[in-house]
């Protein structure tokens, strides 16, 4: 099976005052269609940089890729024409949850424009944008007949996120809905383009707990029902555990490790993702914890960036950066010392 | 039997909500008719959702928030009508850390001036003193000496937290509020934070009231643990009896939603539908009827009260 998504070797960083901030080092990452893949890693790890570089929405000014390739469906996006990634590919192929719910709306326009608004441009069911190209965009007619079948299809995928009233929601603006509605409703229009990656940025982090799995349950639903594959940014193993089939660790802007889930979770190989286990809260307060703190990424230490941190470090891991090790079935680790006693 | 170090009786703290031309039309009751004891050295866990009104408590008992009804008690002492010069004395012993350490810090101050700031307020020491005294804080909060010279921005959000309990540390409380401690803190970090506030319970003798959404970080460090729901307690008892043992049935569904690695997915057998209904417009009877996959006619004329039930105490017509 080809993979849908594939990111290689892809090589980013950040223009600042300070110097380049070298974000992404060499990672690489793969989704199938129809696979829910976790990108798990601490805040300023890169996962939400890598998950921009795929849409290709990082600020152009301060950024510079250095190498790599963003393969989907075989079109290096990096690459290819920007106007036909934009018609084809971003907004329509791959969509995008965000982390906030909150501020992710416009608050002077009620959820039902807002929503529409997606579709005049990214319905599944227009080729062309409406409107010839010289007219400002928001000028250009909608035709009346693709609007009724559009807003058919909201008020059906509404009913799909488990909103009640859909024909009432779209008249509310976004202070009256509550962050679970919010994130139900965003869910729902990264849907309606007809995408075949979903990146959801954090989906649950503003949510409560018991909201938390709802929404996690409808990602996953959705996810199975529809044949759309999720890349799921997250620093919350227990989401990663839920719903993911299968699950990248990052670390300081490296990939570290990938498995299965139930590999990663039961046969950890690298250092770091053993003492991202451990840091977890348990009933009996014997968390761990990582000593040190997050490299900085202006200057990066060499070779393993996690090498500072790790007990296991030796010469070579301040060299190089160690190669992929493939320790079994979809399961790979970049490190020079990892945990084979438990694979 | 040792006395509560801090007691509430029927606490109400209710917000009104005005509209047009002043008018009031309406109440939010964010905390309605809470009464609980703090005994002393105890770790107590205070859990629930956003908008359940678990920080709102937290900050009457600080007086940040004027109760509308009810006693507050410390050490013997009715403390939430008190003179402003007598409640000084008390807030010493009595501290609150704020969710968002980041933001209670002064931007424009250095860190050193941040930990002077309480003892200048509160104590009458020179400033070698306090100089000596905040030293030896930052040491046990794990911090070096350098970090008196920065500014909050320059430091990471795991030192930061260590910076707003080193503040509070200064003046030798007796009950710590600690208002979501770990939230915006990575895993890695948080069982370090975690672990220190361990550590300085048992070095500086400390009572904490911890305030959390985060089953997970209450199960380990609580010994004690109410869990409230649209501004009251539905269910309270020992932290293990709790989880192993929930009655209420929002408490189980609360238990039910923490993701368990390894266990079975939470996402296939969660049950709980709906989100909490609009806190200015509650429903008649028990408040969580409207979600509750056991509510009966009971439910709906009837508030159900806190009564005991094996080890703790739950507000359930038909508790498990």
């Amino acid at each position: 099976m080809t993979a849908l998504l594939t990111v290689e070797e892809l090589s980013l960083g950040f223009a600042t005052e300070a110097g380049l901030a070298l974000v992404l080092d060499r990672v690489n990452l793969s989704i199938e269609a129809g696979q829910v893949l976790g990108l798990v890693g601490e805040s300023g790890c890169g996962k939400t940089t890598l998950a921009r570089a795929v849409l290709g929405v990082l600020p152009p000014d301060q950024t510079r890729i250095s190498g790599g390739r963003v393969l989907f469906r075989g079109t290096d996006l990096l690459t290819a024409d920007p106007a036909t990634v934009n018609q084809r590919v971003r907004g329509r192929a791959i969509t995008f949850v965000p982390q906030d719910p909150f501020s992710s709306f416009n608050p002077v326009f009620t959820v039902g424009e807002q929503i529409m608004e997606i579709l005049k441009w990214k319905s599944p069911r227009a080729d062309q944008p409406p409107g010839p190209g010289w007219l400002p965009a928001v000028m250009s007619h909608y035709p009346a007949d693709r609007k009724r079948a559009d807003r058919d299809a909201v008020l059906e995928l509404l009913d799909a996120v488990q909103l009640p009233r859909p024909d009432q929601m779209l008249r509310k603006y976004p202070h009256e809905l509550s962050g679970g509605q919010r994130q139900r409703l965003m869910i729902a229009m990264a849907l309606l383009p007809g995408p075949d990656l979903v990146i959801a940025d954090e989906p649950t982090t503003a949510l409560d707990v018991t909201i938390q799995a709802q929404i996690l349950g409808l990602i996953r639903r959705l996810a199975t029902e529809r044949n759309v594959a999720v890349l799921l940014t997250t620093h919350d193993l227990g989401a990663a555990y839920e719903i993911c089939d299968a699950v990248n660790v990052m670390y300081a802007g490296q990939d570290v490790e990938s498995a299965t889930v139930d590999r990663f979770f039961a046969a950890p190989a690298h250092p770091y993702t053993t003492k991202l286990l451990a840091s977890l809260p348990d009933a009996a307060g014997t968390a761990s914890g990582i000593p040190g703190e997050v490299p900085g990424l202006i200057t990066p230490p060499g070779g393993c960036r996690f090498h500072p941190r790790c007990e296991r470090a030796t010469g070579p891991c301040r060299e190089a950066r160690p190669p992929v090790d493939q320790l079994g079935a979809g399961h790979w680790v970049r490190c020079y010392h990892p945990h084979r006693e438990a694979t | 039997m040792t006395p509560p170090i801090l007691g509430l009786a029927d606490l109400q703290v209710h917000f009104t909500v005005r509209g047009p031309f002043n008018r009031r039309v309406g109440s939010i009751k964010a905390v309605d008719g809470v009464s609980l004891d703090l005994m002393p050295g105890e770790v107590f866990g205070l859990v629930g959702e956003s908008g359940c009104g678990k920080s709102t408590l937290g900050k009457a008992v600080m007086g940040i928030h004027k109760p509308t009804a009810g006693e507050i008690w410390f050490e013997g002492q009715r403390i939430d009508r008190l003179a402003p010069a007598a409640w000084r004395t008390v807030r010493r012993s009595l501290q609150y850390a704020y969710q968002d350490p980041g933001a209670s810090l002064d931007p424009r101050w250095k860190i050193g001036s941040s930990l002077h700031e309480p003892l200048v307020i509160h104590t009458d020491l020179d400033a070698a003193a306090r100089d000596a005294r905040i030293r030896s804080i930052l040491e046990a909060v794990g911090l070096p000496d350098t970090h008196l010279d920065l500014y909050p921005h320059e430091i990471s959000g795991g030192q930061q937290r260590r910076v707003g309990l080193a503040r509070i540390l200064t003046l030798h409380p007796k009950v710590v509020i600690l208002d979501e401690p770990t939230s915006g803190l990575d895993v890695s970090v948080q069982a370090t934070v975690l672990s220190l506030f361990r550590g300085l319970r048992a070095t500086f003798d400390l009572t904490y009231v911890l305030i959390s959404h985060d089953l997970a970080v209450i199960r380990t460090m609580c010994s004690r643990v109410a869990v409230m729901y649209l501004g009251r307690i539905v269910e309270s008892g020992p932290t293990d009896a709790i989880f192993d043992r929930p009655r209420h049935p929002y408490t189980r569904s609360l238990v039910a939603a923490i993701p368990k690695i390894g266990g079975v997915r939470v996402t296939r057998t969660f049950w709980l539908q709906g989100e909490p209904p609009d806190p200015g417009n509650l429903p008649t009877g028990c408040r969580f009827r409207t979600r509750c996959p056991k509510a009966a006619d009971l439910c709906a004329c009837e508030e159900p009260a806190l009564s005991p039930l094996g080890s703790g105490s739950v507000a359930c017509h038909f508790p498990d």
